[in-house]
């Protein structure tokens, strides 16, 4: 998760200003979430073999998407009269973006992240198809011996926990957003 | 500081302080004067545009004084204004500061040291007030304890008392006092020249004309050389040391004072912009104060009007009255001193009186263009 911040995060960050570059950013990464998952962990088999190293980087893809897209929404959203004072006072680029641009779009940001969370979350499970770690683990194997004791047992509590990690994920972002954003923009 | 001259463009504003209310500035610190401003043979054009936005702009302002470019929208003023802090940068042509040619510093460094108030306020919304306040402070390398002082001491300058006000956030202000905060803001560093762009615009007409008697009682301590940019030409009138009309292409139709603008308007551009009533318009920069009274009459049944107001103002109450004469007092409840009388004739004398005055007689004429050189 916190490769595909860094990276979807950059990506808006260094695109949003332009039009050209940024359709090209959240086309691509819109790509990424069209190829179905268990078909992308197959295919990367080919270069990364079976293993945590292939789901994570099939994650890192899936996630992009809303990260990148709402890093550049948020950033190309804030008013332009905020930015031409801020031009106008003698911030440079840099700072601009990371004393004003990024704290007034960073809720927009913040929730790209959420929903990149959770749908991570439940594409993770499908990575014990591919050898990854996980509770996804727990379902499959249920699963495989399915009509046995406890099978369908198995199946629930993975599915259960997953879900109840999913919802702790979220009930954190949700604290995240009210530490971390400005009272001043907050709604 | 050309003190003299501003004070006839301050007709409608008491100048003693104790008429003020809770907006009363405190006394501004001295900081620095302004600096003129040359702006040579400037051209602005944008590429795949046959004509150019600014076309070969030659303006000379003044150290302290307040230049008012005024146009329809469109005509290139923002524009004009912008390339003085180089947020537009020229394509040609020159920009100097106090004489030092600003195409040739840091954009970034320069801007620092000019000013900005625009309409929308632009203020940071997530930063509290004294944070948006002590911005430039920071970047420029003040310290914290020095920051602090300098934006206590400038929110009691726009009259808002920093023990209730620094630690709010802008959404939590009035247009009015995000707009204070503005000017605040942009005299922070103290800096020598201001640009500010229609930055009374956004209010309502009564929060305006208190933001600009206010701002003229600042500007009038301070001394800083300011280009204002404004579409309303009585805003012009009311701001200027001296307008410049602007037409298409930022070419300037005239360059002058406000008093002479409206006794001879340049061609039909400028008569178009003065629109009706130049004549009473004339009147509302003429000052009670300036003008020969008569004795007071005998007669006590007359209306009395404040030696703050202007000759349009007794104009008004004459018509209110249904009198030829008012009597000029101290104040208007009739208690204060009375210092004489004016009348309808006088009103008219003074009109002819004033186009047909020799320039060096008006006590603007130090404002001239040569007297920034």
């Amino acid at each position: 998760m916190a490769i595909a911040i860094i990276i979807g995060v950059g990506l808006g960050m260094l695109t949003y200003r332009h039009p050209l570059p940024s359709s090209l950013a959240t086309t691509t990464t819109s790509a990424f979430l069209t190829i179905p998952s268990i078909a992308l962990l197959g295919i990367l088999i080919g270069p990364l073999g079976l293993g945590t190293a292939n789901v994570l980087f099939a994650l890192v893809l899936y996630a992009l998407l809303p990260i990148t897209r709402n890093t550049i929404v948020g950033l190309s959203g804030v008013d332009s009269s905020i930015v031409d004072a801020g031009r106008g006072m003698g911030m440079s680029r840099s700072r601009l973006l990371w004393r004003v641009s990024v704290p007034l779009a960073w809720p927009v940001i913040l929730s790209g992240i959420r929903v990149s969370t959770q749908m991570i979350i439940g594409i993770a499970a499908i990575g014990a198809y591919v050898s990854g770690p996980g509770l996804g683990n727990e379902i499959f194997h249920g699963l495989a011996r399915f009509g046995a004791v406890n099978s369908l047992n198995q199946v629930l509590i993975g599915t259960g926990a997953i879900v109840i990690i999913a919802l702790l994920f979220d009930l954190a972002y949700i604290v995240i957003d009210r530490l971390t954003t400005s009272r001043g923009i907050r709604a | 500081m050309p003190d003299t001259a501003l004070d006839s463009r301050i007709s409608s504003e008491p100048t003693t302080s104790d008429s003020a209310t809770s907006l009363a500035p405190a006394a501004v610190p001295a900081g620095t004067g302004g600096a003129t401003i040359q702006l040579l043979d400037v051209t602005k054009s944008y590429p795949g545009q046959v004509a150019p936005a600014v076309d070969h702009i030659t303006l000379e302002i003044a150290a302290g004084e307040i230049v008012v470019l005024v146009g329809p929208s469109g005509c290139g003023k923002t524009t004009t204004m912008k390339m003085i802090n180089r947020l537009i940068e020229p394509t040609s042509g020159q920009i100097l500061i106090g004489g030092t040619d600003v195409l040739k510093l840091d954009a970034d460094e320069h801007r620092r040291n000019v000013g900005y108030v625009i309409q929308q306020t632009g203020l940071f919304p997530h930063m509290r007030i004294a944070e948006n306040i002590g911005l430039v402070p920071r970047m420029l390398g003040w310290s914290k304890r020095r920051t602090a002082d300098r934006v206590e001491e400038l929110l009691e300058v726009v009259g808002l008392p920093p023990g209730e006000y620094a630690r709010r956030y802008p959404r939590e202000l009035s247009g009015g006092q995000q707009q204070r905060v503005g000017v605040a803001r942009a005299l922070a560093a103290d800096p020598p020249v201001m640009l500010m762009d229609e930055p009374f615009g956004a209010t309502d007409p009564i929060t305006r004309d208190r933001l600009q008697n206010e701002f003229l009682r600042l500007q009038r301590e301070m001394g800083k050389t300011i280009v204002f940019v404004t579409h309303d030409f009585d805003e012009a009138l009311k701001m200027g040391d001296r307008i410049a009309v602007l037409g298409p292409q930022s070419v300037i139709a005239q360059f002058d004072t406000p008093e002479a603008i409206l006794a001879a308007p340049a061609n039909d551009y400028v008569s178009s912009f003065i629109g009706s009533g130049g004549q009473l318009k004339r009147l509302g920069l003429m000052p009670l104060r300036d003008a020969d009274l008569r004795p007071v009459p005998a007669r006590k049944d007359l209306s009395q009007i404040t030696i703050d107001a202007s000759l349009h103002d007794a104009l008004d109450l004459m018509l209110e009255s249904g009198q030829d004469k008012v009597l000029v007092a101290a104040d208007e409840s009739g208690e204060g001193e009375v210092f004489g009388s004016i009348r309808l004739d006088d009103l008219m004398a003074a009109i002819a009186d004033d186009s047909a005055d020799d320039p060096s007689d008006d006590p603007t004429a130090k404002l001239d263009p040569s007297a920034g050189s």
